[in-house]
């Protein structure tokens, strides 16, 4: 304890730290092993474990005993009209006893109607009629699991039709309604406002960030239609100077812990550009809470 | 009713290359047996069509590589199985 020029005493804060993690895929398995001193937290696709055949026990019990895990989904189809497929709720009930969970999340999206898998994460239109689906389903899942995922921003190429709110109004409204948590997806904001000709710091500005839980960092490219060029968020790239710039105007944002993840789905980099991404949030990180840290009482 | 209709209908134009193909032709047609509202009519038809070419594109190679995937693993296990089960 020490005082400053004008006899305030000062304490160094004894504040919850930011985390910061990456996907668990095969392919990087190496990389993250290596390099447990940069990694606090594994985020595991429920998808890729869903039959918990005893080797994929074993894994996410080793997994548990280095990292935190936190789970992500992408099959419920939480702002989709058809009912949440029973054996989906189940199957979730079944992994989620098995293991103790640090967080679960999934998206602000559906991916399947009339018998259609979409097979990725669709949005829907940000009106009235998907809020109050939305909310319907969300009811569903805390009473079939006892709990409520975060929700996740997603990108999209394609405007929804009849929506009339904006994007991040349509979220806040869930959001406030139900109290939950949300994973704030950095590169779906950039990816979104390039699509749709907004400015990617100013939509940030926008989301709440009281109700940030984690964070997601990744890089896309950019795709030539007939017409024009689109950003598509394929997690194949590295993560864009601007992405960090995002995180680090959100960092300044936060008043609470969040757990920052890599996503890498492909195109896997050489381990010391995956190294550098990782130094890299933990610099912005430490950069943050050095100016945090000493406060007056 | 409605709603889940217009929601499938976005469903099958980001999967369905030979409906997508008819609703770009003629949309009208292509939506006219639909039990949709005027309002959900308009809101397909006014949707931004490069978008939805490039969105309709992305889902389908999403989908084939899944679908390929699957496949592989399928080939996976069958062969697995007949060398466990030698031939009578």
């Amino acid at each position: 304890m020490e005082a400053d020029a004008e006899g305030a005493v000062v304490v160094a804060a004894a504040k919850p730290k930011h985390t910061v993690g990456i996907g668990w895929r095969p392919q990087i398995a190496a990389f993250i092993l290596e390099n447990s001193d940069l990694i606090d937290d594994i985020e595991i696709l429920v998808e890729n474990f869903y039959n918990l055949s005893a080797k994929d026990i074993r894994t996410l019990r080793f997994l548990n005993t280095l990292y935190n895990l936190h789970f992500h989904s992408v099959g419920l189809g939480i702002c989709g009209s058809e009912p949440l497929p029973k054996n989906e709720l189940k199957k979730y009930k079944k992994f989620f006893n098995m293991f103790s969970i640090e967080s679960w999340s999934d998206h602000f999206s559906f991916v399947r109607s009339g018998g259609i898998e979409l097979g990725h994460l669709a949005a829907p239109p940000w009106n009235d009629e998907t809020i109050s689906i939305t909310l319907k389903n969300l009811r569903h899942i805390k009473n079939e699991l006892g709990h409520l995922p975060a929700l996740e921003n997603i990108s999209t190429l394609l405007h929804p039709p009849l929506s009339t709110y904006s994007e991040i109004d349509w979220m806040k409204h869930i959001l406030s309604t139900t109290q939950q948590e949300m994973l704030l997806d950095i590169n779906n904001i950039y990816c979104n406002a390039m699509n749709f000709k907004m400015d990617p710091m100013h939509e940030l500005a926008r989301y709440p960030f009281n109700r940030v839980k984690q964070i997601h960092m990744s890089g896309g490219k950019w795709i030539q239609s007939a017409h024009t060029r689109h950003m598509l968020d394929d997690h194949k790239q590295d993560i864009p100077e601007i992405g960090f710039q995002m995180l680090k105007y959100a960092l300044s944002k936060l008043s609470q812990p969040v757990s920052i993840i890599i996503e890498r789905d492909g195109n896997y980099p050489a381990s010391s550009v995956l190294k550098q991404q990782l130094l890299r949030i933990h610099q912005l990180i430490n950069e943050k809470d050095t100016s945090n840290e000493l406060f007056r009482i | 009713m409605s709603y889940s209709v217009f929601e499938n209908t976005i469903a099958r134009l980001l999967t369905d290359k030979t409906y997508l193909d008819l609703f770009q032709i003629d949309a009208q047609a292509a939506l006219a047996d639909l039990d949709l509202t005027q309002d959900e009519k308009l809101g397909l038809i006014n949707m931004n069509p490069d978008q939805l070419s490039v969105a309709a594109l992305s889902f389908r190679k999403k989908r084939s590589h899944r679908k390929t995937h699957v496949n592989v693993i399928k080939i996976f296990f069958t062969n697995w199985m007949r060398k466990r089960r030698p031939l009578a």
